[in-house]
């Protein structure tokens, strides 16, 4: 229960710092990811509810925030989205891997949902940094690699 | 700056200014408005008042900047402005009370609506960011979607290498714990031709295996039986055309038990769970691989049956 808050706290202060110092990509992503935590412990709360249920909405959710990963990572002028995005999309995976054969391997299994969250976050922070270095040191930075006209 | 209060100037008083600008006299630009001489005058003190500045001149000259988006130096000369320009662009208005600044900034063209502007500047597509320059990351959307793949690719075989040690790691050193015998290096080395500990558990195993699968089989055949006896007891009623209420304490005993026999079935299968988790604790877990021995499929099924059974209810 702890660990559950504890995420939390980290959850916020790294999507609270993107959203302040961060450029599109970095809000973006922090406020998915914030977006996604709430929805995920929402949906949780309905455990002696419906277990079909449980999975069901965790799934959504997972997929939801993949998506919006995915296009960040294919239109952002960063390179941290794709380790972000790998990292979900694996997470995503294992929760599939789950619902359809509850007992494979179980201790990786609680392994592999749990642990890919907080270096998705770290990544947040990581890129939210670099990015307001950038800006400090030339200031401008690029959001997505499509504002560069020489590139399209 | 003053771009705040400039917004305040109203449509009229920006007209009269710009006519300043190119020297006419309050006069001539009454004349061309068609308005009194005075009522000019008042909107040019007004728009002098609303921009702070001393002169007429300098609010024109205000104006222009803030129109322009430059700063000017010299002051244009009165020729080059073709008089005749302000009568086409502004229509003669009708009436003309005392001038009324505008409350509320005029909506400029580079902020929309307001929600729709914050979502805009939020996603980074306002296009007023100010940011150009190189793009750092120069992929193609499909070349960022291969490395994507690849990515994760390199991470899930990182990872379950990384799982795979750590747990090899960890039965080592619980083996090594009970420190009689060592633990032979593979798993396929079969034992010295003397009793090891290690063969005396994998032993152990088997035979609680075997005999657990049995319980295991024999359980979930009594519990197919007994559910079966249940739907056999309803429909024969029916066949032999016996009021509702024949035999209904003996049903409800018969369903009783069916339904205490799913339970106990039940806690075969948890069991069996537990049992596979037991393997693990007594280190033989790099020889069974996780559940996935010959006696254990991925769907936990239990040793094939001996007969068939062929349920009556599905007759």
């Amino acid at each position: 229960m702890d660990r559950v808050w504890l995420f939390y706290t980290i959850q916020v202060a790294a999507s609270g710092y993107a959203l302040l110092r961060g450029g599109a990509p970095e809000r973006l992503t922090g406020l998915a990811l914030l977006l996604a935590a709430v929805s995920t412990g929402i949906v949780q709360r309905n455990i002696p509810i419906l277990f079909a249920g449980l999975e069901a909405g965790v799934m959504i959710v997972d997929l939801l925030l993949l998506v919006v990963m995915i296009v960040i990572t294919l239109k952002a002028d960063r390179f941290w989205p794709a380790w972000a995005t790998a990292l979900h999309a694996l997470g995503t995976g294992a929760h599939l891997i789950r619902a359809i054969s509850p007992d494979v391997i179980r201790l990786v299994n609680a392994v592999l949902s749990a642990a890919w969250s907080y270096p998705i976050v770290l990544l947040l922070v990581i890129g939210t940094v670099r990015h307001s270095r950038r800006i400090r040191a030339r200031g401008w930075d690029l959001d997505w690699s499509r504002q560069d006209p020489t590139l399209r | 700056m003053t771009a705040g209060r400039i917004d305040q100037l109203t449509e009229a008083q920006r007209a009269c200014l710009r006519l300043v600008l190119t020297h006419h006299n309050s006069k001539e630009i009454a004349a061309i408005f068609g308005v009194s001489p005075s009522a000019i005058d008042k909107r040019i003190e007004r728009a002098i008042q609303v921009l702070g500045v001393g002169t007429r001149f300098e609010a024109a000259r205000r104006l222009q900047e803030h129109e322009r988006g430059t700063a000017i130096d010299a002051v244009p000369s009165r020729k080059a402005a073709p008089p005749d320009e302000p009568v086409a662009t502004y229509e003669r208005l009708p009436s003309e009370p005392i001038d009324v600044p505008i409350p509320a900034p005029k909506p400029s063209n580079d902020t929309q609506i307001e929600p729709w502007g914050f979502v805009r500047r939020f996603l980074g597509l306002a296009g007023d960011s100010g940011s150009v320059g190189a793009a750092r990351n120069r992929f193609s959307m499909g070349d960022r979607l291969v490395r994507l793949i690849a990515l994760m690719g390199l991470i899930a075989i990182t990872s379950m290498a990384l799982v795979n040690l750590a747990m090899t790691l960890t039965s080592l050193l619980r083996s090594n714990r009970d420190s009689t015998a060592p633990i032979h290096g593979t798993a396929t080395t079969t034992p010295m031709g003397r009793t090891t500990m290690l063969k005396q558990r994998r032993d152990a195993t088997d035979t609680v295996t075997t005999e657990f699968l049995k319980a295991e089989a024999a359980i979930d055949h009594a519990a197919m039986l007994a559910a079966s006896c249940v739907s056999t007891l309803l429909q024969q009623r029916v066949a032999a055309n016996l009021p509702l209420g024949t035999g209904a304490a003996a049903l409800q005993m018969v369903s009783q038990a069916s339904f205490d026999m799913i339970n106990a079935r039940q806690r075969f299968v948890e069991a069996h769970r537990a049992l596979v988790d037991v393997r693990h604790e007594i280190g033989l877990g790099q020889f069974y691989g996780y559940g996935d021995t010959a006696q254990c499929p991925p769907n936990e099924g239990a040793l094939p049956a001996a007969t068939s059974v062929r349920l009556a209810a599905v007759a």
